[in-house]
């Protein structure tokens, strides 16, 4: 199921990519299961065929889709819900990171004190 | 069997939904009613012409001269024996079916269509056989045109098929005992969503496989037109044994997950509710694809259980067998609540 709302703040690509990993963290799709042609769902949704690939290219960034000439985006195996959340997780670390004005080194500095520490 | 029929709803008048189901009889006739005008024609050119046909007379040919000769009476026998048997099937289907033609005016203009086009091409035959020069059947030339030319009468007599599915009444689709109530998935305006699901059919994938394999068998004989038809066919259910419903603001849509068409699209605007309900292939639909089902009821199904339901302007019903079903009427709901409010219902 994909929601997106224009009227958001969120950009429409995120918002689509936001829609995949929620799917995945309900187990609602699992792996190997083949996602729309984003040309498909660009025209089902009523929006540029562009903005589905690019939720698309983030969630093959993620590990979470792998998309392949011919057979389009299919669901990984790491597309577990765990890892859904942990993809969650990361993008609210970022956020929260960014809006206390740390550089991307700051934040990887801090995970990797976390990483040493445990 | 396989359907392969554009999903098109007719419009129907106050008038014609008052119109009353045609009893057994009548609709056994209109059934019977090709293949028995078929023997009849048949006969009748047969035997107006029985002193110029050829004995043997030219029965079978490739490439437009005859390879194959039966005596005339055996041919007419034969084709007439065949004809009476089919009218007979079909009479008896006519006289049990408790649905509509109306709602069966697929099958019933398909079996109309073709009955045509073989009448026309038995009759071309006989004809040419008693104009063969110097009565020789070797000098019969059944031309190729004659292929092409068959498909006017056809289409004529197809027409008259569908006229005469008209006479039958317009079924209103039952909703099941019990249904729960149709749910509604709040859309927000300028909200967008889709929902979209695959569903597989082993048996289909199974049936077109062997269909096609039959045509790579068939090719061997030689029987290459038989060999091309079950090709296509076998191609065309493995297609369908993969489909993927799709369900936005447009309407429902369902489509092979590996090609893009064909396709049947229901738009939005001819749904008046959607539910989820439970579906028996063999009970309600005889069998599974694309069928034609009691009470007005016709769609895609794939498999017994969880279907898509959608009530139609028409009053007849379109179903789909897919998962998670309850979702896809929601968000169907929620769609036609907004197409109202928009237009001020």
């Amino acid at each position: 199921m994909f929601r997106v709302d224009p009227g958001s703040p969120v950009p429409l690509g995120d918002q689509v990519a936001a829609c995949v990993r929620r799917a995945v963290a309900e187990g609602s799709v699992r792996d190997g299961e083949r996602l729309p042609a984003a040309r498909e769902l660009a025209a089902s949704l009523g929006v540029n065929v562009h903005t589905v690939l690019r939720g698309y290219g983030r969630l093959r960034d993620e590990g979470l889709i792998e998309l392949r000439r011919g057979r389009g985006a299919v669901v990984t195996s790491r597309a577990t819900p765990g890892h859904a959340r942990l993809i969650e997780a990361a993008r609210r670390l970022v956020a929260d990171a960014r809006e206390l004005g740390l550089t991307d080194e700051e934040v990887l500095a801090l995970v990797r004190a976390r990483l040493a520490a445990d | 069997m396989f359907y392969l029929y554009a999903n098109k709803e007719f419009p129907v008048s106050e008038a014609e939904t008052d119109r009353r189901p045609l009893a057994a009889v009548p609709r056994a006739l209109i059934v019977a009613l090709p293949p028995l005008a078929s023997c009849l024609l048949l006969v009748t050119v047969g035997v107006w012409v029985r002193e110029r046909l050829p004995d043997p007379m030219a029965t079978h040919l490739s490439g437009g001269t005859p390879d194959g000769y039966t005596s005339p009476v055996t041919f007419l026998a034969v084709s007439t024996g065949l004809l009476l048997l089919v009218a007979i099937v079909g009479a008896a289907c006519g006289y049990l079916s408790r649905t509509s033609l109306r709602a069966l005016v697929g099958p019933v203009v398909v079996e109309y269509v073709m009955l045509g086009y073989l009448t026309y091409l038995l009759v071309a035959l006989v004809l040419v056989n008693a104009h063969a020069e110097r009565g020789d059947p070797a000098n019969v030339r059944f031309g190729l045109y004659h292929l092409l030319l068959g498909l006017l009468p056809a289409a004529v007599v197809g027409g008259v098929g569908w006229l005469l599915t008209r006479t039958d009444a317009v079924e209103a689709a039952a909703r099941g005992a019990g249904q729960p109530p149709a749910v509604r998935l709040s859309l927000a305006r300028g909200e967008a969503a889709t929902w979209t699901r695959t569903v597989g059919s082993r048996a289909l994938v199974v049936v077109g496989l062997l269909t096609t394999v039959t045509g790579i068998v068939l090719y061997f004989l030689p029987a290459v037109l038989e060999a091309t038809l079950f090709c296509v066919v076998g191609v065309l259910l493995a297609a369908f044994s993969a489909i993927r419903v799709t369900v936005d603001r447009r309407g429902v849509t369902v489509a092979s997950s590996l090609v893009a068409w064909p396709r049947v699209q229901v738009p939005l605007t001819r749904i008046e509710e959607a539910t989820c309900r439970e579906v028996h292939a063999i009970r309600e639909f005889g069998g599974w694809g694309y069928r034609m089902g009691r009470r007005g009821s016709s769609g895609l199904v794939l498999r017994s259980g969880e279907a898509l339901s959608a009530r139609l302007n028409s009053g007849r019903e379109f179903v789909v067998t897919v998962d998670d079903a309850a979702t896809a009427a929601a968000l169907l709901n929620g769609y036609i609540a907004r197409r109202h409010t928009r237009s001020g219902d």
